[in-house]
């Protein structure tokens, strides 16, 4: 029998706290808990690392490639761009029309879980429809978060009116070509049997078009002058309400299903 | 075998050892079910329920510490199994009276615990019953948490964990229960 001392503020007891156990009733419980065991079946419960880790493997190798030259070819301007002769206006142009075209194509993996017959057949056992949009967002948002940080961190100190402008001057169109992208995945319905490919395609047009439409402030007679950082600010303010407009959106049609669905 | 690796096993099918993890902490969990409600019969059901619960859920336990896992299943049937007793005894109280007011004794007292065996542990369960009574006249949380630290050894901090409550108010909990705990053992001439 296990007996404790206790040792009480300074009073030292001998509790057997343990009394004796009616070993008839434990082999009956004992025996009622091994018929549970016998019934149970074990099912496979992914920790949420694990489940996070499938997500990632779920784009196809072609966007991966894609997003790999992304990258790359960010890291290839960034060098560029560091040891270039060019001017402010002409590195930030090139700056910004990179990112917003970059975003689109970060962007397409949302695009993808769209491509089948029905959006709602692409849930898995774990994750609804929105988390898996959710997942692909964030994993969209790390890899421009990189690039972005790329840009800033080669250039960012050589223009004018420092690294917060020149952030400033490259979220913007990022921002909107984010909103573009994700309004005409809710809005557009691309119809029959559309495969991963064309919503590559859907993103790389997208992305050129944003790309373009980035250059537009190189028109406009001090547009990069320091004097309108406030309005750079104000247009990034406002792009991020309508991002976060357009993911909420996003999953009101996902909830509602029939705006989604693309048969 | 260590918990974490009879846990891996079962989450991987081998679910014959749920009965090896039963077999280890059966004692565990029946003197923790025991001592917070003072009542040893129910006291294997609420250990046997601990477990069928434990089976339940197995799938997605993702916890370090088995043993305070199943105690805080324990701990939160003998809560619930608390609030029905009470409710219980209310209706059985409100039945009494009215009985009483109408002359018919309806009354039911448990029966005493009965104790077969030799003299020492006839002594053993007199003193294990004394130290039942006297925890039972503590509050519940005051219990819990005096059990927890001097029966199984858990560090306050563990304590909080497994109640929710945080490391000062378990500090404090303990402390009053050993308090009263003292006082009522004195009483009843525990101390020898």
């Amino acid at each position: 029998m296990n007996s404790r001392k206790e040792v009480i503020s300074g009073f030292e007891i001998e509790a057997s706290w343990r009394f004796e156990l009616d070993e008839s009733r434990k082999e009956e419980g004992l025996a009622e808990i091994a018929q549970a065991v016998k019934k149970k079946k074990i099912r496979y419960y992914p920790s949420f690392g694990a489940c996070i880790l499938e997500q990632m493997r779920y784009q196809t190798w072609q966007n991966r490639l894609i997003q790999g030259g992304i990258l790359l070819l960010a890291l290839a301007l960034c060098l560029a761009l560091k040891k270039s002769k060019l001017e402010d206006v002409e590195s930030i142009v090139l700056g910004s029309a990179f990112m917003a075209f970059a975003a689109n194509i970060c962007l397409s993996g949302v695009g993808s879980l769209f491509s089948r017959n029905m959006a709602e057949l692409e849930q898995t056992l774990y994750f609804n429809l929105k988390q898996m949009v959710c997942i692909q967002i964030l994993q969209a948002g790390i890899l421009d978060g990189f690039i972005l940080a790329l840009f800033v961190i080669f250039y960012g100190d050589r223009a004018m009116g420092g690294t917060g402008a020149y952030l400033l001057y490259i979220i913007v169109p990022f921002l909107w070509s984010d909103i573009i992208y994700l309004h005409l995945l809710a809005s557009m319905r691309a119809g029959g049997r559309t495969k991963g490919l064309e919503s590559g395609m859907r993103g790389f047009t997208t992305g050129v078009i944003c790309g373009m439409a980035a250059i537009f402030p190189a028109f406009l007679e001090n547009a990069y002058a320091v004097i309108y950082l406030p309005a750079w600010g104000i247009a990034a303010l406002a792009g991020i309400v309508v991002l976060c407009l357009e993911v909420r959106r996003l999953f009101g049609k996902i909830e509602g299903g029939e705006g989604l669905c693309l048969n | 075998m260590e918990d974490n690796e009879l846990i891996r096993r079962i989450q991987n099918g081998q679910k014959e050892y749920l009965n090896e993890i039963a077999a280890k902490y059966y004692d565990d969990i029946y003197y923790f079910c025991a001592y917070q409600t003072g009542n040893r019969e129910d006291a294997y059901d609420l250990a046997q329920e601990t477990f069928l619960r434990f089976i339940r859920y197995v799938d997605s336990y993702r916890y370090r510490n088995l043993k305070g896992y199943l105690l805080t299943i324990a701990m939160n049937l003998c809560r619930t199994y608390f609030h029905e007793t009470a409710r219980k005894r209310m209706g059985q109280e409100y039945t009494e009276e009215i009985a009483g007011c109408a002359g018919v004794d309806h009354t039911k007292g448990n029966a005493p615990d009965t104790v077969t065996g030799n003299t020492a542990g006839i002594g053993r369960m007199e003193q294990s019953q004394v130290l039942s009574e006297a925890l039972l006249k503590l509050p519940a949380m005051q219990r819990e948490a005096v059990v927890l630290h001097h029966f199984y050894g858990y560090k306050n901090r563990e304590i909080a964990h497994m109640t929710g409550a945080s490391c000062a108010a378990v500090k404090s909990r303990i402390n009053q229960g050993l308090d009263k705990l003292k006082n009522l053992l004195h009483k009843e001439d525990f101390y020898e």
